[in-house]
């Protein structure tokens, strides 16, 4: 049995540790959950290429041969061939170049495409993909704050997190028997929070406790590796480093040029040497060139981690294996390290692994959302004897940076998904919008809810929310019905998927903001969550609490 | 198929471990609690075993560990939006 004063200490830290992050936690699960389907979005965003046929397969030699020709320097930075032919994937060929930049700035790149025209001729187009995705990832791993501060916050923000696990295992450790997956709805407000957020938190406990280890060891992973390399390893970690991207990396070229295999041939030359190998892409590299190699990025089905770091290699020439970097061949420490980050990123399990993670990710927003209201039910000042009290200062500000920072985030998130459609083609810099839309909404809906308080603000942003949400497939429908709109709607799987888990998530909020809106009206007048400040002297009533 | 089999078996043996906890609120009253548990533990073996068939064993470990996550957390959420539902 645990002492009290010891269990009491460690509700005060899990208070305060989740108090304190739990915003920020919030949003990075949020945006986690919506990366689980980063590529059906990154699918859904990108437009078709205009005029692009697709290449078979069977000429997709020829398309080498024409794009080495007409861009010698894409040989060097390697030729992306496409083997899935999705929507993100503009045509059969891809590659980047450098982009010009200033003496010691970082490294940008260019994208291009390329396909055979009718006559058999080369078209290529420098064109820069949708970044919506990556985007929806940055927010996810450093909630919009720019490097390196981001990454910093967010270690400091998941450092709090794994101690505010551990507190409140501890906290709750003497009625974790009798109250587990209790979950009681009632007029104990406190009570139903507590249980709301302690079920979660329990039962999805490992998963939390691998996103508390791998995010701090993403966050801080430069840093530490800077520091272990001064302090420590005294520059041998640099050595060991480079002898670890030799696995990766292609033969240096010969400069004597030589026939290349044709890619159908060079994929049946891999299923022949790697069977359980399912590639994705195969990237060129010194195309023309006696040491020519081309790298298959794929997966190999069934590892924790099936294509981290994953690739086999195999002579453009002669189609012999150079490297294999396939799951099952990759050694202890390697394959220890990419279980972990797999771990956290869902790559594994197919399907189930990606769903699992989508609904865990929403879980964990909402264990977040639910810890800050709990804290404010917590200190709610209950009216007594006729006489209404003002609510705390904290609790009113809490609760309006909740509602603010949550349903900002997730308003901003879909309505930067909706302007991949409909900002194509009308401004220079889709990427850079999708950033100034995201904040702007972010931003604004802060200010609102402060503006508004926390009971009226979360009424008019989870309507903003259903709104912004339910654009997603509207734009679609209307990219169907409006051709001219010069909007696309893609017909694979994946990007109506997209469709329809925005549409059902736009419902969802709906239903919250209707519930809110009559909690806000109608519930009990002594708390942050009601409009009636001593206008209703009926407010001491019980009634049916709606989306407290 | 085996996926489809492995997802059922891990579904329905998390079901019988809700329903064998005195926190239940699916049924009005409570089963006998250690069949139930019984049939959960056994359902759960057989759908980590199907999962490690699909997959590899760490793979079918970390899937049915996830699966299980999903529902031990849905399911009292589930019954709990029946309750506000029907009150």
């Amino acid at each position: 049995m645990i002492r009290a004063d010891i269990v009491k200490h460690y509700k005060t830290v899990h208070t305060w540790t989740g108090i304190s992050c739990g915003l920020a936690l919030f949003i990075a699960f949020y945006a986690g959950a919506l990366t689980m389907f980063q590529e059906p979005i990154a699918r859904w965003a990108s437009p078709p290429a205009a005029g692009v046929a697709a290449v078979p397969l069977d000429d997709a030699d020829r398309l080498l041969e024409l794009v080495v020709a007409a861009h010698p320097e894409a040989r060097k930075e390697g030729i992306t061939l496409h083997l899935r032919g999705h929507e993100n994937e503009p045509a059969r060929v891809t590659w980047e170049e450098d982009a010009a930049h200033q003496e010691g700035q970082p490294h940008e790149h260019v994208h291009w495409w390329a396909t055979l025209k009718p006559d058999g001729t080369l078209l290529s187009k420098q064109e820069e993909p949708s970044e919506l995705a990556e985007f929806i990832n940055a927010i996810h791993m450093r909630v919009g704050i720019p490097e390196p501060w981001g990454s910093y916050f967010m270690g400091v923000v998941s450092l709090l997190y794994g101690v505010a696990l551990i507190a409140g295992m501890i906290v709750l450790l003497p009625s974790l028997t009798k109250d587990f997956l209790a979950l009681r709805v009632g007029h104990n407000l406190k009570r139903m929070w507590l249980d709301a957020h302690n079920v979660v938190g329990v039962t999805a406990l490992p998963f939390h406790l691998v996103m508390a280890v791998t995010a701090t060891a993403w966050s801080f992973g430069g840093p530490l590796w800077s520091a272990q390399e001064s302090v420590i390893f005294g520059g041998r970690q640099k050595v060991v480093m480079k002898r670890d991207f030799e696995r990766w990396t292609a033969p240096n070229p010969t400069g004597d040029a030589d026939v290349m295999m044709s890619p159908g041939q060079l994929l049946q030359r891999l299923h022949a040497q790697v069977p359980d190998f399912e590639p994705k892409v195969m990237i060129f590299k010194n195309f023309g060139d006696k040491a020519a190699a081309v790298r298959f990025v794929g997966a190999e089905r069934g590892y924790v981690g099936h294509t981290s770091f994953g690739g086999v290699m195999l002579s453009a020439v002669t189609g012999n294996l150079i490297k294999d970097n396939r799951a099952s061949r990759q050694d202890p420490d390697r394959r220890a390290s990419t279980t972990i980050f797999a771990l956290h990123t869902g790559e594994y399990g197919g399907i189930t692994i990606t769903w699992a993670y989508f609904f865990l990710g929403f879980s964990g927003a909402w264990l977040f959302y639910s810890g800050n209201l709990l804290w404010v039910e917590t200190r709610r000042k209950k009216a007594r004897k006729g006489r209404e009290d003002e609510q705390p200062r904290s609790t009113r500000l809490l609760g309006s940076a909740t509602v603010g920072v949550c349903l900002g985030c997730v308003a901003g998130l879909s309505l930067t998904i909706v302007a991949a459609k409909w900002l194509h083609g009308s401004v220079a810099d889709l990427n850079a919008w999708h950033a100034y839309i995201y904040y702007a909404v972010f931003l604004g809906s802060v200010a609102w809810a402060f503006a508004w308080g926390a009971a009226r603000s979360a009424v008019h942003l989870l309507w903003l929310c259903a709104a912004a949400t339910i654009s997603i497939p509207l734009t679609t429908v209307l990219a169907l019905l409006f051709p001219a709109l010069g909007m696309w709607a893609h017909g694979s799987a994946a990007t109506i998927g997209v469709d329809v888990v925005a549409f059902i998530g736009a419902l969802c909020f709906a239903w919250m903001a209707i519930a809110t809106a009559r909690r806000v009206r109608h519930g009990p007048a002594d708390s942050i969550w009601s409009i009636r400040k001593g206008d209703d002297h009926t407010a001491h009533e019980p009634v049916a609490i709606a989306a407290e | 198929m085996i996926v489809v089999l492995a997802l059922t078996l891990t579904v329905l043996g998390c079901a019988c471990l809700y329903l064998a906890s005195p926190n239940q609120k699916w049924l009005s009253q409570n089963l006998p609690r250690k069949p139930l548990l019984a049939a959960g533990s056994l359902l759960l073996v057989a759908g980590l075993i199907a999962w490690i068939a699909a997959f590899l064993p760490l793979s079918g470990i970390f899937v049915t560990l996830h699966v299980a996550m999903v529902c031990l957390f849905a399911f009292p959420y589930a019954a709990a939006l029946r309750d506000w539902r029907s009150n």
